[in-house]
């Protein structure tokens, strides 16, 4: 499963931007400037243009107001000319059409006059005024034309007219008009040229600014240009960094749904295992809490999961053993079968079997309690049964065997009389059958009894090199019968072993008749003893045919025996090796075979009582008293005592230490000499005289060693310590040891 | 204490065919005068009676079982001078612890072997008198 390291990409991620930020520090200072300066160059060229736009507009005005003025000017001597024009018609061909229209022009002239007036330079004005009074003077002889006519009648008239026409009276007006309208005429083409001139400077000013914004567009772009090759490079870094974050991100989403998976299944395992599991914090708060668990100690997972196992699993005087357990899993040990009562919701008191396991933190330290329980009762109950059972048939068996092997061993002996030959025999064969039978009740009885822990291991000191001795001559007599040789090849070493002598001894007498039984006669089994620097071993090989392959494999379960003529002579009870192999492991030893074609060599080894040190037996916690007026240095011993599992209760006085004594059996006293209320010594021998605790071992944390101890049974006392500074290791080895001496 | 000669012995057994054995186991075997009782209030009222060196005691049987035969002959003046064999098949460690602390001067255990069961109770007896 890939996890890319995700520190080294927010790593990446900063130098990508603080490279792009470098590059346009210097290329941004020299764009802003070229902006203003386009922005002020085009704000002033606006300004130029747009007075020059008001001028032009200006000018156009003053254009179009003189050209309207030419065009009123004309207007106004055309009227007058009409009115003449019609009147002379009228005068000369009598047409009243003609008096019409001179009407209407002389009522029209005034207005047009004033319009004229209105629009017409300001600077004309005495022009426009003697046009006007031409102008009335030329309406006032045509006035005076008609009054002739009407007075003198119309030939009086026609010959005004001809005369008027011969003094063209009426080219005074066009005169004076024409002058006044090339006036206008000069300066709407001045005005013209002017706004020619303004539309010019516009467009220029335009063009202008084209070119300006144009220049600043173009030098922007080359700015960007310039900078393109380091923002390629940094592209380019970019990408590939981003190649490699993609890849980086696909992988953590692949391990992510990997994680999710596992972890589903997993889940699914937690809630649908019918074990119950729960995970606990470092002070037993319960963090997750199955189905399991939920049906055996009757609390839902919410109810749970709110409190802590003490608050709720834990049976009110396991408190202190259940926390030296966590205490003893928090610093990394692995409890495994351990037999506990617990209690449920309702109250009642629970056997049950737990594993107490680690739970280990990404630092690799525990950061809590994985405990796996599975109820027990049942089985409790069972065993008991079984237990009963094979100790009431065994004892119903014996009863009727009693009399069965009584009466032939007095009628075989002949104390009863002489028999017949054939009698002796018969005789004979059912007394070796008596006997195997009494000796496979026997072993039925001891297996069961050592499989059940209803057997009680003791756990002394003693030297292998004296117990194979025994063990040996106990076994020459065996050999005799059977007209093997035993040789031993045990060696000179010898190391002091603690264990179960009277059991191992068992174990070797099982291992060394087989050999000698199936060897057959004139052969030789020899014992070999092999003394390590952890383990003791015994080699016991025979010269016999071997084990047969496909019974290999079965050897130790009970009632195996290799299924031919000659293994039915050699007669035994089937449960020889399987009574040897509990033993052993009871003893945390071992034991195995090598078998071919010239015979079998059976091993048994046991650890040597160092090792044996480091594991407790878990079916009962040790218990240790400690009796000592300091607490500090109490707690220091508690720390050491639960990582080993080993439960304490603590005295801080001479008083309630014996107290405790008396209610409780302990297997070792930890004791300091100088106590608040009673020297230790003397404590001692008061705890002495006492049958329960005459010889309960005793460690003693405190200065020099007395010379009294021999008369308070110092061989009890395991070892005295130095209380500071204070040897840990040599503590925990010394209660141990103590806990082992202790009989259990 | 005058070395005394073991002679007559009490058998208390439910059990007939074991009394019959082991009566005649001591009586080939070692000579000795045997007495019987099929429970333990026929032995307690032998007692007095037949008046044996030593009780070869039972412990399961209906009714009372051996150790309180036993207890019961601890409360008589008489009854407590003679010494007691438990001869039983119950013999775990702790079970023989039992017996011994009662005050039971030895233990035999069943299956007992008849041809050494003479010399077995005469050897336990002269232990017993040093």
């Amino acid at each position: 499963m890939y996890l890319p390291d995700q520190s080294s990409i927010g790593d990446e991620i900063t130098d990508g931007e603080s490279l792009i930020v470098f590059s346009d520090k210097t290329s941004a200072r020299r764009l802003i400037t070229a902006i203003v300066i386009g922005l002020v160059g085009a704000i002033l060229l606006g300004l130029a243009t747009e007075y020059s736009i008001i001028n032009f507009n200006q000018a156009r005005a003053k254009a179009r107001a003189a050209r309207e003025s030419m065009l009123a000017l004309g207007s106004f001597v055309r009227t007058i000319d009409d009115a003449e024009n019609s009147e002379r018609g009228y005068i000369l061909s009598g047409n009243a059409d003609l008096l019409r229209n001179y009407k209407a022009d002389i009522a029209n002239y005034p207005r047009q006059y004033l319009h004229a007036a209105e629009i017409t330079d300001a600077r004309d004005r005495p022009s426009l005024d003697s046009l006007k009074a031409k102008g009335d003077a030329k309406v006032a002889a045509l006035q005076s034309i008609l009054a002739i006519n009407q007075a003198r009648g119309i030939d009086a008239a026609r010959a005004s007219v001809r005369a008027d026409i011969v003094r063209n009276s009426g080219s005074s007006v066009d005169s004076s008009a024409a002058k006044l309208i090339f006036a206008e005429q000069q300066r709407f083409d001045s005005l013209v040229g002017q706004v020619n001139s303004l539309n010019d400077t516009i467009v220029a000013f335009v063009a202008l600014l084209i070119v300006l914004e144009l220049s600043l567009a173009m030098y922007i772009a080359w700015n960007l240009a310039r900078d393109q090759e380091p923002r390629a490079e940094a592209a380019e870094t970019l990408h590939i960094q981003n190649d490699d974050l993609r890849a980086k991100w696909v992988a953590l989403n692949v391990a992510n749904d990997q994680l999710e998976a596992t972890l589903k299944r997993f889940e699914s395992l937690f809630r649908g295992v019918p074990v119950s599991c729960y995970f606990a914090g470092p002070d037993g708060e319960i963090l997750e809490w199955n189905s399991a668990s939920e049906a055996l100690f009757g609390y839902s997972t919410a109810e749970a999961t709110r409190t802590t196992v003490y608050e709720t699993i834990v049976r009110t005087g396991a408190f202190a053993r259940t926390q030296s357990l966590f205490d003893g899993v928090m610093s990394g040990q692995a409890f495994e079968n351990i037999e506990w009562v617990c209690k449920t919701r309702d109250g009642r008191e629970l056997e049950v079997m737990s594993n107490l396991l680690p739970l280990v933190g990404d630092s690799g330290e525990p950061i809590g309690i994985m405990a796996a329980t599975i109820d027990m009762t049942e089985r409790k109950a069972v065993e008991r049964l079984k237990s009963e059972f094979v100790s009431t048939v065994s004892h119903e068996l014996r009863t009727p065997l009693t009399s069965i092997r009584g009466a032939l061993a007095l009628v075989c002996s002949g104390a009863l009389g002489d028999m017949s030959e054939q009698a002796k025999r018969l005789c004979g064969i059912a007394n070796s059958n008596t006997e195997r039978l009494v000796r496979l009740i026997n072993d039925l009885l001891d297996i069961e009894k050592i499989e059940s822990g209803g057997i009680t291991f003791r756990s002394v000191p003693f030297s292998i090199k004296d117990f194979s001795r025994n063990a040996l001559n106990s076994m020459k007599g065996y050999a005799e019968e059977y007209k093997v040789e035993l040789l031993s090849e045990c060696g000179e070493d010898d190391v002091m072993v603690t264990s179960d002598p009277d059991r191992l001894m068992q174990v070797f007498n099982n291992v060394v008749s087989n050999a000698i039984k199936f060897s057959g006669e004139g052969k030789k089994v020899t014992v070999r003893l092999i003394v390590s620097k952890s383990s003791v071993r015994f080699a016991v090989q025979d010269k016999g045919p071997g084990i047969a392959e496909e019974f290999r494999k079965r050897i130790f379960t009970k009632f195996a025996q290799g299924d031919s003529a000659d293994t039915r002579k050699v007669g035994g009870t089937g449960l020889g090796l399987s009574i040897s192999k509990a033993i052993i492991e009871r003893l945390n030893g071992r034991i195995w075979f090598e078998s071919g074609n010239l015979g079998t060599t059976f091993f048994f080894e046991l650890p040597l009582s160092t090792e044996r040190n480091n594991s407790l037996p878990v079916d009962r916690p040790s218990k240790a008293l400690i009796c000592d007026g300091d607490k500090n240095f109490v707690n220091t011993l508690l720390v050491l005592l639960s990582q080993k599992g080993i439960l304490a209760h603590v005295s801080y006085t001479a008083a309630h230490g014996k107290q405790l004594l008396a209610q409780e059996r302990y297997d070792v006293l930890i004791l300091d000499v100088h106590l608040p209320d009673q020297d230790g010594l003397e404590f001692l021998r008061d705890v002495r005289k006492q049958p329960e605790t005459e010889h309960l071992p005793v460690v003693i944390v405190a200065g020099s060693r007395p010379h009294e101890l021999k008369s308070i049974n110092g061989d009890a006392i395991v070892d005295w310590i130095a209380r500071t500074p204070l040897d840990s290791n040599r503590f925990i080895d010394s209660v141990l040891h103590a806990v082992s001496l202790n009989v259990r | 204490m005058p070395e005394k000669t073991l002679n007559k012995i009490l058998i208390v057994d439910d059990e007939e065919d074991i009394r019959v054995v082991a009566s005649m186991a001591l009586e080939f075997g070692g000579g000795f005068t045997v007495a019987q009782a099929p429970n333990g209030q026929q032995g307690l009222d032998q007692i007095p009676v037949f008046k044996p060196d030593i009780v070869l005691l039972d412990v399961m049987m209906p009714g009372m079982d051996g150790p309180e035969v036993f207890r019961r002959m601890k409360q008589d003046e008489y009854g407590k001078t003679i010494p007691v064999i438990f001869m039983t098949a119950k013999v775990q460690p702790h079970e023989v612890q039992g017996y011994m602390a009662l005050g039971a001067l030895a233990v035999i255990p069943k299956p007992f072997e008849a041809m050494m069961l003479a010399s077995q109770v005469t050897k336990i007896w002269k232990d017993a008198q040093i």
